[in-house]
């Protein structure tokens, strides 16, 4: 499903990522952790297309290959990239967001689009989901809301959008514990044998409740090791430096 | 029982001794240059030029099809001018009844004397007629339309069309007052004189759309006695360039001023904006909230001055400013100026110029907004404000869509 072949990506002649490979195939859950630094964000927005970068390498999913696509191609081909920091956008409504989000993707898969009244029940049964306040389709997006309601309207996003690939940058930052389990809980939901999912971490807390099936810690701009779950409980413990050699 | 609005109609040039005093105000003081304080971020030598080059505008027929496109019509009485002269047969007339001129003793009150400068004083020489809007005393809420349309002829000419509004005690109002047609062969010279009596209420919506490539100066004096409300929405949409100076003085006191707008120059236009507020009586509320969306290569700016007089109390004044700059080539001032003579007053100003947050438009591609879209939406999160102000919705929808279509490259 996702292919990165030696993507390096620098911002202002210093480089981030440093020959980066990751293969995530379809229906899997994988995690990606590493210290602060490491480049985990930036490859967070790598992948999604953001402005600044200067990139070479290859991103595929599906075959398709992303780098050089406007980031809104990309969700067309299936991305989605959970924030870390959701924009608040003050005087675009949150619905009206959504619906045109939705659309757009709708009309770029060649599906018809969802009127205003569909997409009402549509959300609102998602937003059930997710236990969200119905009043914050109201509002502007994410303006005024708090940490754990942004977080809850990336995976309503999510929800909504039925990406292939789900990239979800730090989505646990900032969250209660209740808050944390519904958002588990959803990408759980959310999990299928044609979508896959890269969540982006450096707290284990987040993987006790959604299990992933590959590990990967990303350091120094590269994948540095790979492993089944039991990675995740070992860095838990020792934290990113056990294992490595002493210098 | 008395009509709603009693005259929606158009009088003759003003009182001869108005048009020699202005005469004699021209003779002393000539038209404005760019060492003018009030005219520092206008275009004024483009201004001045098109007055040494023209005559008059002659009167014009115009096709039909040159005000359909722009006039919303709101099915309200319209009166429409051309070139400054009635035209009765593009007006849309008031409901029966509604007929009486006012004479020129109450116009000579409404039009006050001093002009504020040349171009004032221009436009109350060479105006052949005005369109005259007055409500009845305790009328109810009436929407009145004025459309000034321009109409080029051979070589250069100036229009000088005029709007005298009349808005009597206890009585209600809605005016829109459009500017169209135009270009670069044309000047539109406007003033507007607004009366609103005690307990009165106008909502005055001023709407320059017209060509781009035309010139436009406009001034708007309003008078408010105690108790009165004025709404003005500003709206500047059109022309290559424009300046329009808005003097309101409240006359009586618990009188309140908002005025409210956006203007939005395109490429290579430019739109001058400037609003002054005299708070003369005590206990008195000023709202000035403009705001400009400049188009890569347009230059917009904002003056507004508040000046509040020794001796009055209880005031309370705000004004805000915020432009957005839709490119590295637009360029945006904003000019605020306080002028207290009083202890007993509350005032505040800010102001802002900024861009599209990239931040946020990335957000929204992310999700598969496109470009365009995701801008559009950004652009029109900004504007929400000042358009969403507009009363009636018919009104709103109809500027919308003219704001919509001045920023055209940006499609829905």
């Amino acid at each position: 499903m996702l292919t990165i072949r030696d993507l390096h990506a620098s911002v202002d002649g210093r480089e981030v990522l440093s020959g980066l490979d990751l293969d995530v195939p379809a229906g899997e859950v994988h995690a990606l952790m590493g210290p602060n630094g490491a480049g985990k964000s930036t490859l967070a927005n790598v992948l999604a297309g953001r402005d600044g970068y200067d990139v070479t390498g290859s991103v595929a999913l599906d075959g398709v290959e992303l780098l050089g696509l406007a980031p809104e191609e990309r969700a067309a081909a299936g991305l989605f990239l959970g924030f870390q920091h959701p924009m608040e956008i003050p005087g675009v409504g949150n619905m009206y967001f959504l619906r045109t989000a939705l659309n757009a993707l709708r009309r770029a898969r060649g599906l018809d689009e969802v009127s205003a009244v569909d997409f009402i029940g549509l959300a609102r049964g998602q937003m059930a989901l997710l236990d969200m306040d119905p009043s914050l389709l109201s509002r502007s997006v994410n303006d005024g809301f708090s940490g754990g309601e942004k977080k809850r309207n990336e995976v309503l996003q999510l929800s909504l959008l039925e990406p292939r690939l789900v990239v979800l940058d730090e989505i646990d930052s900032g969250l209660d514990v209740d808050a944390l389990r519904l958002v588990a809980d959803s990408v759980e939901r959310l999990r299928s044998p044609d979508r896959s999912t890269v969540i982006i971490t450096h707290y284990p807390r987040m993987l006790e409740l959604v299990v992933p099936d590959r590990v990967h810690v990303l350091r120094g701009g590269r994948i540095e090791r790979s492993g089944d779950r039991s990675l995740a409980d070992e860095l838990a413990v020792a934290g990113f430096d056990a294992g490595r050699p002493v210098p | 029982m008395s009509p709603a609005v009693s005259p929606t109609r158009v009088v003759p040039a003003g009182p001869s001794e108005l048009v020699s005093e202005a005469e004699a105000w021209l003779a002393a003081h000539g038209l404005p240059g760019r060492r003018d304080e009030a005219w520092r971020y206008a275009p004024v030598s483009r201004f001045r030029d098109a007055v040494a080059a023209a005559g008059p505008a002659p009167a014009a027929t115009p096709q039909g099809a040159a005000l359909a496109g722009v006039v919303g019509w709101h099915d309200a009485p319209t009166l429409v001018l051309v070139n400054g002269l009635w035209d009765e047969g593009l007006s849309i007339p008031g409901r029966a009844g509604t007929d009486g001129l006012l004479d020129s003793g109450p116009l000579r009150g409404i039009v006050g004397s001093g002009c504020v400068d040349g171009f004032d004083a221009l436009n109350r020489v060479g105006h052949r007629s005005s369109a005259l809007i007055a409500t009845a005393p305790g009328a109810a809420e009436v929407l009145v339309q004025v459309v000034h349309l321009s109409v080029p002829s051979a070589g250069t000419t100036v229009a000088h069309p005029r709007t005298v509004v009349d808005v009597a005690p206890r009585s209600s109002l809605t005016l829109v007052e459009t500017f169209v047609g135009g270009d670069h062969t044309m000047l539109t010279n406007a003033a507007t004189v607004i009366r609103v009596g005690e307990g009165g209420h106008l909502r005055h919506h001023r709407v320059q759309v017209g060509d781009p490539s035309g010139l436009h100066v406009g001034h708007t004096h309003a008078r408010l006695a105690t108790g009165a409300t004025l709404h003005l929405g500003l709206f500047e949409l059109g022309a290559a360039a424009a300046h329009h100076r808005c003097d309101v003085v409240l006359a009586g006191d618990h009188a309140t001023v908002t005025a409210a707008g956006l203007y939005s120059p395109g490429p290579d236009q430019h739109h001058d904006t400037l609003v002054r507020v005299e708070h003369a009586a005590s206990d008195g509320t000023s709202r000035q909230h403009l705001r400009g969306v400049v188009a890569d290569g347009g230059r917009g700016s904002f003056s507004g001055s508040v000046v509040v007089d020794a001796g009055t109390t209880g005031n309370d004044a705000s004004q805000a400013n915020h432009s957005l700059l839709l490119g590295r080539h637009a360029e945006a001032d904003s000019r605020p100026w306080l002028e207290i003579h009083s202890d007993d007053v509350r005032c505040s100003h800010g102001s802002s110029v900024g861009r599209l947050d990239d931040d946020a438009l990335f957000y929204l591609r992310s999700r598969g907004i496109d470009r365009a879209t995701a801008r559009r939406m950004l652009i029109d999160a900004f504007v929400a404000d000042a358009l969403g102000a507009i009363s009636p919705p018919q009104v709103a929808t109809w500027v919308s869509g003219l704001f919509d279509a001045a920023h055209r490259e940006v499609p829905r």
